[in-house]
């Protein structure tokens, strides 16, 4: 099973997002502050990132530039109320693996979690 | 007189008279010479009068000597005493005549100097009336001269300003008096519809609305002038445009007023563009309002959804609680489908674009509703444009609006059935593509027409549509930098059928360069939940 860091600015929606993902034997780290998460990411082995893109200070492009930068083969699932086609090529050319519009069903986000880290292994 | 020897002196006396003879001969025929070369000299003619009469009185008294003297000698002095007295007498007559000459030549003096004193005031007054005549001649010229050069000048103004008159675009007229337009240019005639010169019209003829021409008339003979107003002329045909109105009262010497000249501006398509404006301004603030509201309802709606599925988990199915947890499910994702059309109306969401033939996205979309519209007795027919280029768009979104516009037909035709048309062309240069969707149903109010694009406005009944069918249509068509306008009722219906709408929807067909530009996202391998739509790979 995967370590996985989940980032996002509102509390409720990043714990949702672990217990799914926790349900399923992931072991889930959730943060609502790009610091900390920042901090244990670059102390800590992690194998999928999921990241808002509105967050409180930085924005989840920032962070994810950041991520790959320390850890080039991190998995990234980019996750957003605000989908646009600019976002959308920016965070593909920094290297994410997928680009998800909230609010995001259950299954789907399995199903994209199952698929980006059978990318890994 | 024996006594002393006369001889020398009678030798003397008649060689003296016959030299008097002829010297006085010599200097008359010298003074001839002069004469006759300068006969004007007055000098040389008084010089020949004067020889001349010296010449005869020389005659006279020479030959009266050269006689007694040779009388004397023939010894008869007794003839001589008798012709003597004669010879005195011829002599005295002479001599008087030499004198008259002398004097003549005092008085011919001053006639002729006189006489050249009025010849040179004559030559003078003769100078001054040429030089006159000359000074008249040249601003004869002059005057001629300056006429040509203010008659030009006069036709250059006269042309420049005929030219204005006649090659605005805007209404230009000029209404006598009593309120008939003596003349208005071609531009004005156009504007109202009728042909050039075709009726004599009247201010009464022109304002559409009853006493206006008398209010133009009050205003003018007020104030003088009309600036900008804003008022509503007829056209031929009794439709009415708008037009904006500047006008200059003529007066006349007298200060009484004798018409007015006048200038008046077409509004109709300001208006029509205005409107457009203030409505795809309405919609853009509608959309980044509707964004807004969605994108922050989109995350508390994906927590509801989100944990009332996980609760889901720890009910067995069939439990009451697994069953009211399904509905609180169905709901979220109910109001999530809202929320994704109110993004996609503000054209917020993904997109995907990429090279696409219209033709099959129209075929697709009867493939789908061509059963559905059949149960209603709907007959489709699709016309398309074999050559109609590929523009550059996204399939899902385009097929979406034609999904929405056959709806809308469908539900106008429902209990009548019809005929519905698709119909694809392009224009004649080749940049737009056109595709029309027409229906024979009941049409849409004059009213309805401006609103149906607003979003949430719905004629359907309560629960049959969320009202944002057209609106998001109208984003999706924006998007693809296109238009969508409507017309109802349609003009030239099928006898026997309602007119019906039409919709026409206009998109633009970009060079190779620009797709290359836009449809660069097409390989894009990103989806979401609400972006299926942006899925292409």
């Amino acid at each position: 099973m995967a370590e996985i860091l989940v980032l996002d600015d509102v509390f409720d929606a990043a714990v949702l997002v672990g217990k799914i993902l926790t349900r399923k034997g992931h072991t889930v780290h959730t943060f609502t502050e790009e610091q900390d998460a920042i901090d244990f990411f670059m102390e800590n082995t992690v194998d999928l990132v999921i990241l808002d893109i509105r967050l409180k200070k930085m924005t989840g492009l920032d962070v994810l530039a950041l991520f790959k930068a320390h850890s080039p083969g991190v998995r990234v699932i980019m996750l957003t109320g605000y989908p646009t086609e600019e976002t959308a090529i920016h965070a593909k050319s920094l290297g994410a693996d997928e680009y998800c519009v909230k609010p995001i069903d259950r299954d789907e986000l399995l199903e994209k979690a199952e698929k980006v880290l059978a990318g890994v292994r | 007189m024996n006594g002393l020897p006369l001889l020398p002196a009678i030798i003397v006396d008649i060689f003296g008279s016959a030299a008097n003879i002829v010297f006085s001969f010599l200097a008359w025929r010298y003074a001839l010479l002069l004469v006759k070369r300068q006969p004007d000299n007055f000098v040389w003619g008084y010089l020949h009068y004067v020889t001349f009469a010296i010449a005869a009185f020389a005659i006279s008294r020479a030959v009266g000597h050269l006689v007694k003297q040779f009388l004397m000698i023939g010894g008869r002095a007794d003839i001589w005493l008798e012709i003597s007295p004669y010879s005195g007498g011829f002599n005295t007559l002479f001599m008087i005549s030499v004198a008259a000459v002398m004097i003549f030549y005092h008085k011919g003096v001053q006639a002729y100097e006189l006489l050249e004193h009025e010849a040179g005031k004559l030559k003078n007054a003769n100078k001054n009336l040429a030089a006159a005549a000359n000074q008249l001649r040249d601003l004869n010229q002059n005057l001629e001269h300056k006429v040509l050069e203010r008659t030009e000048e006069l036709s250059q103004s006269e042309k420049k300003f005929r030219h204005l008159f006649s090659a605005s675009k805007d209404m230009v007229f000029f209404s006598d008096n009593a309120g008939r337009l003596v003349d208005m240019n071609d531009s004005g005639f156009e504007m109202l519809g009728y042909d050039e010169g075709a009726k004599e019209l009247c201010l009464t003829d022109l304002f559409a609305g009853p006493g206006q021409a008398e209010i133009y008339n009050s205003m003018l003979g007020r104030d003088g002038y009309i600036k900008d107003l804003n008022l509503e002329f007829t056209r031929r045909d009794g439709t009415a445009i708008s037009v904006l109105l500047s006008a200059t009262a003529i007066f006349g010497e007298g200060g009484e007023m004798l018409g007015s000249e006048a200038i008046a501006k077409d509004l109709t398509k300001v208006k029509t563009m205005l409107e457009q404006l203030g409505a795809s301004e309405k919609m853009a603030s509608v959309g980044q309002m509707a964004a807004g509201v969605a994108h922050e309802i989109n995350t508390p709606l994906g927590i509801i959804l989100g944990y009332s599925q996980l609760l889901m988990d720890d009910f067995p199915e069939g439990s009451e609680q697994h069953e009211s947890l399904q509905v609180i499910e169905r709901q979220t994702k109910a109001s999530r489908k809202i929320v994704a059309d109110l993004l996609k109306f503000s054209r917020q969401s993904g997109s995907s674009r990429q090279l696409i033939s219209m033709n099959e996205v129209l075929a697709d979309v009867v493939a789908v509703t061509e059963h559905t519209l059949g149960l209603s007795h709907i007959n489709v027919q699709l016309d398309v444009d074999r050559e109609l280029p590929m523009i550059c768009g996204d399939p899902e979104k385009l097929r979406q609006v034609f999904v929405n516009l056959i709806n809308n037909a469908h539900h106008a035709m429902q209990d009548t059935g019809g005929r519905l048309y698709l119909q694809s062309s392009r224009d004649k240069d080749g940049r737009w593509i056109l595709i029309k969707v027409r229906d024979t149903g009941c049409g849409i109010s004059e009213g309805n027409q401006a609103r149906i694009f607003d979003p949430f406005f719905t004629t359907k009944p309560v629960g049959q549509g969320t009202g944002l069918g057209l609106s998001v249509s109208y984003g999706i068509i924006h998007e693809h930098g296109g238009r969508i306008e409507v017309e109802s009722p349609a003009p030239d219906p099928d006898p026997g059928m309602a007119a019906g709408t039409i919709f026409q929807i206009t998109l633009p067909v970009r060079s190779a360069q620009e797709l290359d530009t836009i449809c660069r996202g097409d390989g894009m391998n990103f989806s979401g939940a609400d972006f299926a739509g942006g899925h292409s790979g």
